[in-house]
C-alpha cells in the first residue's frame, strides 16, 4: 500500500480544502447555542456518513449494519463510563473495537457470497443487536434508559458549553475525511472500484477481495461505532430503542447518497445541505410532523436512484463539464 | 408440559402458513424478476391497514375483503414495476436495494404520517371463537388464517404448474434468455410477477390482522422475516419458502416462549448466519449461477 509521496502535495485540491477550512470557521462566525448545536450534528453525522459511504459508496455494499456499530459504540462508551468509571475517551476507542468484532462476524459469513447475503446480513444484525440489547437492559434494575451522570470536564468527555462538541466533532469529520483520502492514494482504492464493476474480473486479476472487502467494512464500522460513542456522551441518555433505531441510521445514509457516494465531498455537502433543514423544518412544523421528514427521505433516495445516481456530486461534475471555465475550474476540485 | 408444547406447536404451524404466503410473494418477486424488494414488509403492513380500514369503514369482514385488497395489490404491483422497478432492472444491486428501501421509506412514513403510531386491530364476533381439540385450543384467526393461507398457497402452484401463463412465469424464473427465445413476453411476466407478489401479500395482510395489530412500523419486521424464510428455503424456490415459512415460526414461537419474545429478531439472526455459513443455497435451492 505504498504512498505516492513525490505526487502526494500535488494531489491536494485547493477548492474541497478550502471549503472544509470555512466549516471549521463557521462555529466561531454562528456562535449562538442553538447554531453550535446545529453545527455538530452536522459534523457528527457527516463524519458517520463518511464512514457508511466507505463500504457503501466506495465499496459498492450497501450496509445496513451501521446502525448496529453505532449502538454498540454508544453503550459500550457509556456503560464503561457509568458503571466502571472508564473516560469516554478509551470508551470511544473500545467501542470503536466492538464495532469491528460485529463487522467481522458479518464479513467472515457473507462476503464469500453473493452480494444480496451481504446486505441482508447487515439488516439481520441491526435488528438482531437491538433485540440483544433491549433485553440485556431489561433485565438490569436501573431499566431500559441509561442516564450519563453530567460531570464537565475534558476527561469526561462533558463539557458545560456547546463549543467544545462542536470542535471535537469537527477534529472527527477532518480525520474521516484524511482517512478516505489516504485510502484514496494507495492501491486499496484501485482494489475497490474493481471489486465494485465486477468481482470475478478483479478475482482474476489476483486482487484478494474478501481481505480488501473486510478491511474497508471494518474501517467504516470502528468509525461509526466512535460516532455512537460521542453521540451517547452529547445526549447523556441512550436507551435502545432510540440508539439502534433505523430512523437514526437512514438519515446519515440519505446524507451520503443525496450528496453523491463513492466521493470524499458527498457526504458533507449531503448532510450540510440536509441536517439543518430537517432540524428547521422540525422546528417550524413541530414534532407531530417528524414523519414527514423521513416520508420525504424515502422520496428523496428514490428520486436520486433514477435520476441522478451520483447525487449532488454528479449533478457538480455534469455542471462543469458543460461550461468550459467551469472544467477548468474543475481541476482544482476533486 | 406436553399438552403446552404440542399447543404452540400447533398455533406456530397455522402462523407459519401465513408467513409462508408473505414468502412465497417475496420468492415470486425475486424468482422472476430478480430484483431484492425491501419494501416487502411495508407491503404487509399496507394490506393489514387497507384491511383494517375496509372494515372499518365498510364493514366488510377481514378474510371477505381480499376480493377487494387481491385486485388492489395486483394494481398497486404494476404500478410499482411501472413506477420503479422497470427502471432499476439493469442498475447494481445497491441501487436496486437503496430504491426499494426508499419505497419501503415512503410506505413507513406514510402511514405513520397519515395514521398515527397507534396499533389498531380488527375484532369481530367470528374472531373470538374458540375451538377445543382433546388438549389443544384453536382460535379462529389462526386457524382461519392459515386455512386462507393455505387455499391461496395451493391456488397460486395450481396456476404456476398447471397453466400456460404459470408455466410461462416458471419459465422465465429458470432461464430467461430460454424463454425469450421460445416466445415468452417477458415484459409482460415481470409485472405480472409482481402482481402476483403483491396479491400474496394483500391475503397474508388480511390473514395477519385479526391476530397482530398493525402499526407504521411493523413492516421492517416483516421484511426481515420473509428474506430468513426465503433464504432458509432457498432463494426463488417456492417450496422452500413454504417449508422456511413453517420452520422460523416454529423457531420464533420456541424462543419466545422459552426465553423472551424480544429475543425473536436475534433468533432469526442466528438461523441466517448458520444457514449462511453452512448451506448458502438455503435447504431446498441449487447452487446459482453467479451472474
Amino acid at each position: 500500500m505504498a504512498l505516492h509521496t513525490d505526487t502526494i502535495l500535488g494531489r491536494i485540491r485547493p477548492i474541497p480544502v478550502l471549503s472544509l477550512m470555512l466549516l471549521g470557521i463557521a462555529p466561531f462566525i454562528y456562535s449562538h447555542p442553538f447554531y453550535l448545536h446545529v453545527l455538530t450534528l452536522t459534523f457528527l453525522f457527516a463524519f458517520v456518513s463518511g464512514a457508511w459511504n466507505l463500504i457503501s459508496g466506495y465499496g459498492g455494499l450497501f450496509s445496513l449494519a451501521h446502525a448496529a456499530f453505532f449502538g454498540v459504540g454508544a453503550y459500550t462508551t457509556a456503560i464503561l463510563y457509568v458503571d466502571h468509571g472508564i473516560t469516554p475517551w478509551l470508551g470511544l476507542f473500545l467501542g470503536g473495537l466492538g464495532g469491528i468484532v460485529v463487522a467481522l462476524i458479518i464479513g467472515f459469513a457473507t462476503f464469500r457470497l453473493r452480494q444480496f447475503f451481504f446486505v441482508l446480513s447487515t439488516l439481520a444484525c441491526s435488528e438482531a443487536i437491538h433485540a440483544l440489547f433491549t433485553y440485556w437492559r431489561l433485565q438490569v434494575p436501573t431499566g431500559l434508559g441509561t442516564t450519563i451522570p453530567r460531570n464537565p470536564g475534558f476527561m469526561n468527555l462533558t463539557f458545560g458549553t456547546e463549543l467544545p462538541y462542536t470542535i471535537i466533532t469537527y477534529v472527527f469529520l477532518l480525520v474521516i475525511v484524511l482517512i478516505v483520502w489516504i485510502i484514496n492514494q494507495t492501491r486499496i482504492n484501485y482494489f475497490l472500484r474493481a471489486i465494485k464493476n465486477d468481482e470475478d474480473a478483479a478475482i482474476c486479476m489476483g486482487v484478494d477481495v474478501f481481505k480488501v472487502k473486510l478491511l474497508i467494512f471494518s474501517i467504516s464500522a470502528f468509525f461509526t461505532a466512535v460516532g455512537g460513542g460521542f453521540y451517547a456522551m452529547y445526549n447523556l441518555y441512550i436507551e435502545p430503542d432510540s440508539i439502534f433505531s433505523v430512523d437514526l441510521m437512514i438519515q446519515y445514509i440519505v446524507f451520503a447518497i443525496v450528496g453523491g457516494m463513492a466521493t470524499i465531498a458527498g457526504p458533507i455537502i449531503g448532510t450540510v445541505v440536509l441536517l439543518p433543514l430537517t432540524v428547521f423544518f422540525r422546528g417550524w412544523i413541530g414534532g407531530l410532523m417528524a414523519p414527514l421528514g423521513f416520508f420525504v427521505y424515502g422520496i428523496l433516495l428514490v428520486i436520486v436512484i433514477l435520476l441522478v445516481p451520483g447525487g449532488i456530486m454528479q449533478g457538480i461534475k455534469s455542471l462543469m463539464g458543460e461550461n468550459r471555465w467551469m472544467k477548468k475550474a474543475s481541476l482544482c476540485w476533486m | 408440559m406436553v399438552e403446552v408444547f404440542l399447543q404452540l406447536f400447533v398455533s406456530a404451524l397455522f402462523t407459519g402458513i401465513i408467513y409462508s404466503l408473505m414468502a412465497i410473494g417475496l420468492s415470486v418477486i425475486f424468482g422472476v424478476v430478480r430484483v431484492i424488494n425491501f419494501a416487502h414488509g411495508e407491503f404487509v403492513m399496507l394490506a393489514m391497514y387497507l384491511t383494517f380500514w375496509i372494515f372499518r369503514f365498510l364493514g366488510i369482514d377481514p378474510y371477505l375483503s381480499i376480493f377487494i385488497t387481491m385486485p388492489l395489490f395486483f394494481i398497486l404491483g404494476i404500478a410499482l414495476h411501472l413506477g420503479i422497478i422497470k427502471h432499476i432492472l439493469e442498475a447494481p444491486e445497491e441501487a436496486q436495494v437503496i430504491a426499494t428501501f426508499g419505497v419501503a421509506f415512503i410506505l413507513r412514513y406514510g402511514a405513520a404520517l397519515f395514521w398515527s403510531s397507534k396499533h389498531r386491530s380488527v375484532v369481530t364476533p367470528l374472531t373470538e371463537k374458540l375451538f377445543y381439540l382433546g388438549p389443544i385450543t384453536l382460535d379462529s384467526p389462526h386457524l382461519m388464517g392459515a386455512f386462507l393461507a393455505g387455499a391461496l398457497i395451493v391456488g397460486l402452484f395450481i396456476f404456476l404448474y398447471y397453466t400456460y401463463l404459470g408455466r410461462a412465469i416458471r419459465a422465465v424464473a429458470d432461464e430467461k434468455m430460454g424463454a425469450i427465445t421460445a416466445g415468452i413476453n417477458v415484459g409482460r411476466i415481470y409485472y405480472i410477477a409482481i402482481g402476483i407478489g403483491l396479491a400474496c401479500v394483500a391475503v397474508s395482510g388480511a390473514a395477519m390482522i385479526p391476530i397482530e395489530s398493525v402499526f407504521p412500523t411493523l413492516g421492517a419486521n416483516y421484511t426481515l422475516l420473509c428474506f430468513v424464510i426465503v433464504v432458509l428455503g432457498g432463494m426463488g424456490n417456492l417450496w422452500g419458502s413454504l417449508l422456511g415459512g413453517i420452520i422460523i415460526a416454529q423457531i420464533e414461537m420456541l424462543v419466545a416462549f422459552l426465553f423472551s419474545p424480544v429475543l425473536t429478531t436475534f433468533a432469526y439472526f442466528l438461523v441466517f448466519l448458520i444457514i449462511v455459513t453452512l448451506r448458502p443455497t438455503g435447504l431446498l435451492g441449487f447452487r446459482e449461477r453467479r451472474s
